[in-house]
């Protein structure tokens, strides 16, 4: 050891409040730089990205969907910087140093307000994050637009675990408590967005919660105070900090933001429990907003596409589905007139009839598909273009929804007493059906090939089909989102797809009117169209004789029959 | 003539039914006092009270010139003040320029330049410049003694109060750490606790010994060798009945207390000085 060298450095002395500022500037930065170091929080980012992406992946960018499942998505993070910056403001107790930091000029308070101050460095990188995702979204031919609020949202969250871990490690300095709470939160959020999502118009005191997702349901149905809620947020983060600076003796500025914090909060929070107005009633607003003339409708051909605000670049992906079907069907055999028309289907709209909304806007007719408001990208695409163009073909067939359940009704657990359902297992029409989607494009054909390989041995259909079926992702393609084929007629179909696409277009042609003849069987199907090789193994049970009387899986009785 | 550093008049201090601190009155002006005492003597907690961690029952304190009971004078009397507690506490996960860069900051080195040569200064000062990236789990345990000294040193001040700085040390850290200490208490005060006898023979001006909360002496070393004059005895043989006996290296057994048959005098050290003094205490510790 040497003697101290000459050029020792004394503390500047200046103004006390500037002193303290500065101070505060640097342990932030030191802290926050810790705070990005930290495995807790690399991994939470980390875990937060990948759950965007993988919420994401297979559906093309919604952005006004997007947006609340980038906030939902750093819940993750915000939980990680709980603990981080729990476990940070509590590291002079764990190791012991709170004897050596006592002795110093600096007073614990700036200590708390530095470690407060050094959750900005992780907002910031869940706001980089946020914008991350929403660049690689935007980059994919997006529809619709974000909501900035929803956007902030996120961010807001982590700050708000960050200054819930310094307060907690000021109140109850145990490490111990933060996982605690962690779960505690967890469930919180659990029963706010899964166990009472449903509830979406029961009432509005679940937005006290930090988060509040969608559930399924589309935004545009949905009146979320985002504003308000982003307020709220931070004017939660602002009462916490200044939780976390009363443990100390108080000071004027503190007692004054906490009291404008409150008021912040008391308002925000108030704003979100405001009940909506008649006028808002997403039931209403599902009518409108589908309602021919509120819609975008464009004529290609022979067919009207019809976009709901926001969606109208879908319609080329439409049209890039649905010609290909009508391509390959005979002149007399192409549904006219047809419209594709975008609702509400596949949002949940179940929950609006739940609380006495019609379920659906007005009832489709024989000539409509109706696509709904997510569209599949990636590995979702096949499955996204075969509904489509599976319920183009459905009605060219013939298949109509006469007879079958409502989308909505036809959820497994959701027969109603006495209700009909219809199978076309066993009919020529569905193979020809099926044959159409799948040739719309390779990945068309190459979901259809999957699909019957994954579930070409089902025996115990979940709503009681006498034979196997085989259940395709609910196409959002009404009405076909309540028709279940069966296996055997989808084997044949991928048996089709192996030949050429001309050769059984010319069949196709040929035979259309046997073809699509309800009564005409897939036996005669296959003999019809020459499948090439052996036939796929026929299903154990007799799928013509389908009328019947079955008990559903949710145990209520209800007549299944052949699609007329 | 100026005031005295640091200036202490019946300071009392207790913990229940314990009185670890009992009417204690001294002053420290600049220089190296070296602060004797058996385990539980109350050292601690003096130190504690003169680093202005721990508030005394009673008394009157006054350090650097200043009131510790006041808020704004205790904050300037830690701006001028380093404290090396006995058990400091280390971060594993920070680095030794990290732990002490933070701790700079916290002695209100906000100036990022000024604090970089600051640290570096008393990492060189205390043998760790080449080792101010390595994480502080990795160090050894004379290794972080020295980064608790390093931090002590921080921003030069005017009071070093040093709680057994030397544990853990091996003899050439000692060696090296007398020679920094030394130095340091040429303009300065410095109160150094220590188990050492040697290291307060060799580096004190002036010692204190403390035994059950109360100032046993309070003079130079030399006095308290003095303090054992006429009662130190070498034996050849090892005498019956009670007192402090030792063999030394030569084989002869030297004793503190009453004259064993056929003992000569021998001339006092430190050691016999403060063995006399705290008697039973000191045989506990050594137990």
């Amino acid at each position: 050891m040497t003697a101290a060298t000459p050029d020792t450095v004394r503390p500047v002395r200046r103004h006390g409040g500037l002193r303290a500022a500065a101070r505060v500037r640097v342990l932030a930065r030191i802290e926050g730089r810790r705070l990005l170091a930290r495995p807790t929080v690399l991994a939470g980012a980390g875990l937060s990205l990948l759950t965007m992406v993988t919420l994401t992946r297979t559906t093309a960018p919604v952005l006004n969907r997007d947006d609340t499942t980038a906030s939902a998505a750093l819940l993750v993070l915000a939980a990680a910087t709980l603990l981080a910056t729990n476990a940070a403001a509590l590291r002079s107790r764990r190791r012991a140093t709170d004897e050596l930091l006592a002795s110093m000029p600096t007073p614990p308070r700036v200590r708390t307000l530095a470690s407060l101050c050094s959750v900005a460095g992780v907002v910031a990188l869940a706001g980089l994050l946020g914008g991350a995702f929403l660049l690689w979204r935007l980059a994919a031919d997006p529809v619709t637009a974000p909501d900035p609020f929803e956007l902030l949202t996120g961010p807001a969250l982590v700050a708000l675990g960050g200054c819930l871990g310094v307060a907690l490690a000021r109140w109850a300095p145990s490490v111990t408590v933060a996982p605690v709470v962690v779960v505690g939160l967890a469930a919180l959020e659990f029963s706010v967005n899964l166990l009472i999502g449903g509830s979406e118009y029961g009432g509005r005191v679940k937005w006290l919660a930090p988060f509040v997702g969608q559930h399924g349901v589309a935004r545009e149905l949905l009146i979320r105070p985002t504003g308000w809620h982003l307020a709220y947020l931070v004017a939660l983060v602002a009462v916490l900090g200044c939780v976390a600076l009363l443990r100390h003796p108080a000071t004027r500025p503190t007692i004054a933001t906490a009291g404008a914090a409150v008021l912040v909060l008391l308002l925000a929070g108030g704003a979100q429990l405001r009940p909506l107005d008649p006028a808002q009633d997403p039931n209403a607003l599902a009518a409108e907003l589908t309602a021919a003339a509120a819609q975008d409708c464009e004529q290609r051909d022979d067919v009207t596409y019809c976009a709901l605000p926001g969606y109208e670049p879908w319609v080329d992906r439409w049209a890039a589905t649905v010609e290909p079907v009508l391509a390959r069907l005979p002149e007399r055999a192409r549904p006219r007139p047809l419209t594709v028309r975008q609702d509400f289907l596949g949002t949940r709209l179940e929950s609006l009839a739940d609380h006495g909304g019609p379920g659906t806007a007005a009832e489709p007719t024989h000539s409509e598909v109706r696509p709904g408001l997510w569209r599949g990208r990636n590995a979702g695409e096949g499955a996204y273009q075969f509904g489509l163009a599976l319920g183009v073909a459905a009605l060219a067939v013939g298949l109509s929804p006469d007879g079958a359940l409502s989308p909505a009704d036809a959820l497994p657990g959701q027969v109603g007493e006495g209700l009909q359902a219809c199978t076309p297992a066993g009919q020529a029409r569905s193979v020809v059906a099926l044959w159409l989607a799948g040739q719309t494009s390779e990945r068309s054909a190459e979901y259809l090939r999957n699909e019957v390989e994954r579930q070409g041995g089902t025996t115990a259909p979940a709503i009681g089909t006498p034979a196997p079926e085989i259940y395709f992702a609910r196409p959002a393609a009404h009405p076909i989102g309540a028709l279940n084929f069966g296996g055997w007629e989808a084997a044949v179909a991928v048996q089709l797809l192996r030949q050429a696409p001309d050769h059984i277009a010319g069949l196709v042609d040929r035979h259309w009117d046997t073809l699509s003849d309800p009564a005409t069987t897939t036996d005669e199907a296959l003999a019809l169209l020459g499948a090439d090789g052996p036939a796929p193994g026929r299903p154990p049970a007799d799928v013509s004789d389908p009328s019947s009387t079955e008990a559903g899986s949710s145990g209520t009785d209800w007549r299944l029959v052949a699609c007329p | 003539m100026n005031d005295p550093t640091v200036e202490i008049t019946g300071l009392g201090r207790r913990f229940g039914r314990l009185r670890a601190l009992d009417d204690v009155s001294f002053s420290l002006d600049d220089g190296i006092t070296g602060l004797l005492g058996p385990n539980g003597a109350g050292k601690t907690t003096l130190l504690r009270c003169l680093a202005t961690v721990e508030t005394p029952d009673s008394g009157r304190l006054r350090i650097l010139r200043r009131d510790p009971g006041s808020v704004s004078e205790r904050t300037e009397i830690r701006r001028r003040l380093g404290y090396l507690p006995q058990e400091p506490g280390f971060y594993p996960n920070f680095t030794a320029y990290d732990f002490l860069d933070y701790l700079a900051v916290l002695k209100e080195l906000v100036d990022d330049g000024q604090r970089r040569r600051e640290v570096r200064r008393v990492l060189d000062a205390v043998d760790l410049g080449d080792r101010a990236m390595t994480k502080i789990r990795k160090l050894s345990g004379g290794m972080r003694r020295r980064l608790a000294l390093a931090q002590a040193l921080l921003a030069d001040p005017q009071l070093l109060i040093l709680d057994e700085p030397t544990t853990g040390l091996d003899p050439g850290q000692r060696l090296r750490f007398r020679d920094l200490v030394s130095r340091l208490g040429e303009d300065r005060t410095v109160l150094l606790s220590t188990h050492q006898t040697e290291d307060v023979a060799a580096l004190c001006e002036r010692v204190i010994v403390m035994d059950r909360g109360r100032v046993l002496f309070d003079g130079p070393p030399r006095g308290l060798a003095e303090t054992a004059r006429g009662s130190v005895w070498l034996a050849e043989q090892r005498p019956a009945g009670g007192g402090v006996t030792w063999r030394n290296a030569d084989g002869r057994y030297r004793t503190i207390g009453d004259p064993p048959a056929g003992a000569e005098l021998a001339d006092p050290t430190i050691e016999d000085g403060y063995l006399l003094l705290v008697g039973d205490a000191a045989l506990a510790d050594v137990a």
